[in-house]
């Protein structure tokens, strides 16, 4: 039986910005199951990124219900929800966010930093997640010296190295050549269809919604019902 | 990686920056190292059992009009006086060079005895020195210079008195001390300065430390309302006074350490802040990626407390060697420097490389802790 993996209820966001206040997201409903992958679409600020950053913890509703993997992480303290998100959470940004004075096997490093293993299980782990984006031979290349389409695979070797849940991907290959996204969907494809990742991806790109189980559309705001 | 790996990473960052910060607090802390050492000598000079139990005696008005030889018997006979010799400093120029050479004239034995503990000397050199009239002792610093050897003669010209004093080298001392100091003997230098009735100053060895206490007013007393009177100290007390004077130096070196403390801390602060700014949203990154911002907090302040330590570190080790060098040197001919950085001093700077490197990354670490990442990582992306 499928677990739930997010369950949102009559979530709103509003931006309070000094004498006005803009409402990202409206009455959000949601539910998400293990194992599905949903592709998330919508035309610029429709409130993607405040979605996905709400699910993460990365930011707070104004009000509604939201539960991910049975957490409230609504009411969690900063600390409590990093903690969680290293453990439950991996996060893929659109410009890819590596830290330019690691290596790419660095960089895969660091969220396992916070972790009790063994720098031997570490190593392993690392490895691991960089084979897995087809990267083991570009372990100690910095980002300066790898292309926007392997810093992104880095980038995922890094949400995925501490075994996730739930892996989320905010326009992933947005900023990639079509080659590069397609390199990039098909590892996701493949987290989602081989390891059971739940996979959140936020997208303009109407082919990547060919690698999803699930599509949802928002506009304004609000979640377009299903099929829609 | 582990932790520590990651903070000499981004010490690296920018590499320039990283060693010109170092680098420009080595130098303040350098210059705070030598005001702090300095201060502290001026507040607490060496006291040894020498300086307690000597004397000296000057005259009230003027120092430069000598006291009376006759007062040599009265103060031989006071309570608790255990040596007294007349005592007058003397410099000049070595033979015909412009080598400039200072140090004492007065009975060997009380010379011997006022650096007792201090001068390592040879017994037999010891009693050759005292034996001849004409004899000199030098420290090994300086007859090394000069190539000297015991038995050699050495002219010693004053322009003032328009004296040349022939000296015979009779013994060489050596010891943990200014090492270029000359000692001769009174005796000599009255006969040739062609007045018989006067001594310069006295120095007085006192029996106990108690007895050197009470002297000081004794001897006063003693002279009191004669034609010459006199005003006496211990070595201590005249080094005190002589300090005491340079009151003025003392408060402008606490405010060159204050300004010097000041500009340590906006240099490290500056770069604290600059590195971290630039760094805001690979902050949000971690954060994301789980890491605490107490965590973060802690790899700042290491970054910072590296800066601090390394440049510390080198400070002293320059300040070191700068003392080193200067421990032969005397002020006022006679007082000789003893500046070093003593365990409180040390203390002191460790406490201010930590506290600026505390305080500098306070703010901006803060800073760190309000910034949302929502708002970090959308600012990049
Ligand atoms: N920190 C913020 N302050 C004020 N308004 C914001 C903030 N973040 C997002 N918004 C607004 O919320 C809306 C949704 O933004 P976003 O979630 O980034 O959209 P999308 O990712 O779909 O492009 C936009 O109108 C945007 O301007
Ligand atoms: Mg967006």
């Amino acid at each position: 039986m499928a677990e739930t993996v997010v369950q949102i209820q009559g979530l709103s966001k509003i931006f309070q910005r000094d004498s006005f206040s803009v409402a990202a997201l409206e009455d959000i409903d949601l539910t998400l199951e293990s194992g599905e992958f949903l592709c998330l679409m919508g035309p610029s600020g429709s409130g993607k990124t405040t979605l996905l950053n709400i699910i993460a913890g990365i930011d707070r509703p104004t009000k509604g219900q939201l539960r991910v993997l049975g957490e409230d992480v609504a009411q969690m303290s900063e600390d409590r929800l990093a903690t969680w998100r290293n453990v439950h959470v991996g996060f893929v940004f659109q410009t890819f966010n590596l830290i330019p004075v690691l290596t790419a096997y660095e960089n895969v490093e660091l969220p396992l930093l916070l972790t009790k293993l063994s720098s031997g299980a570490r190593q392993e782990h690392v490895l691991a997640a960089l084979k897995l984006v087809g990267l083991e031979d570009r372990i100690h290349h910095y980002p300066r010296q790898l292309s926007g389409g392997q810093e992104q695979r880095v980038a995922i070797a890094r949400a995925i190295v501490t075994d996730p849940t739930l892996l989320m991907a905010d326009e992933p290959t947005g900023d990639l050549d079509a080659h590069s996204a397609e390199e990039v969907l098909d590892i996701l494809t493949r987290l989602n269809r081989d390891f059971k990742k739940t996979i959140i991806m936020v997208t303009h790109d109407p082919r990547a919604a060919r690698h999803a189980t699930v599509t949802r559309q928002l506009e304004k705001g609000q979640l377009l019902p299903l099929g829609a | 990686m582990t932790r520590s790996h990651l903070i000499v990473k981004n010490l690296f960052r920018n590499r320039r920056r990283t060693i010109l910060t170092t680098g420009s607090l080595a130098v303040s802390m350098f210059l705070f190292t030598v005001f702090i050492a300095t201060y502290r000598y001026l507040s607490a000079p060496t006291e040894t059992e020498a300086t307690r139990r000597t004397l000296l005696v000057m005259p009230r008005a003027s120092t430069s009009v000598p006291l009376p030889l006759s007062y040599r018997q009265r103060i031989a006979r006071l309570k608790g006086v255990a040596m007294v010799s007349p005592f007058v400093t003397i410099d000049g120029m070595y033979g015909g060079t412009d080598e400039w050479l200072a140090g004492f004239a007065t009975d060997p034995e009380v010379l011997l005895k006022l650096y007792s503990g201090l001068w390592r000397i040879p017994p037999d050199q010891r009693q050759a020195f005292i034996a001849e009239k004409t004899g000199l002792i030098v420290g090994r610093k300086l007859a090394e210079k000069h190539g000297w050897k015991l038995g050699d003669h050495i002219p010693l010209r004053n322009e003032g008195w328009h004296v040349t004093l022939d000296l015979v080298l009779r013994a060489i001392y050596t010891g943990e001390v200014d090492e270029t100091f000359i000692g001769v003997h009174w005796q000599y230098l009255s006969e040739v300065w062609h007045q018989s009735d006067v001594a310069g100053a006295y120095l007085v060895i006192a029996e106990s430390d108690q007895a050197a206490a009470a002297l000081g007013k004794t001897i006063d007393d003693t002279f009191h309302n004669e034609p010459m009177e006199t005003r006496t100290m211990t070595m201590l007390q005249f080094a005190l006074d002589f300090l005491g004077r340079l009151g003025n130096v003392k408060r402008i070196l606490l405010m060159i350490s204050g300004a010097v403390l000041f500009a340590i801390l906006l240099v490290l602060a500056n770069t604290m802040a600059m590195s971290i700014r630039e760094r805001t949203s690979e902050f949000a990154i971690l954060r994301v990626l789980g890491f605490r911002t107490g965590q973060i907090q802690g790899i700042l302040a290491a970054e910072s407390l590296t800066i601090a330590l390394v440049g510390t570190a080198l400070a002293c080790a320059v300040a070191f060697g700068l003392f080193r060098l200067i421990s032969g040197y005397r002020v006022g001919g006679w007082m000789p420097i003893d500046i070093h950085l003593d365990l409180p001093g040390l203390g002191l700077v460790l406490a201010v490389a930590l506290a600026t490197s505390f305080f500098s990354t306070f703010v901006p670490a803060y800073r760190v802790s309000r910034v949302k990442i929502a708002d970090a990582v959308r600012f990049v992306g």
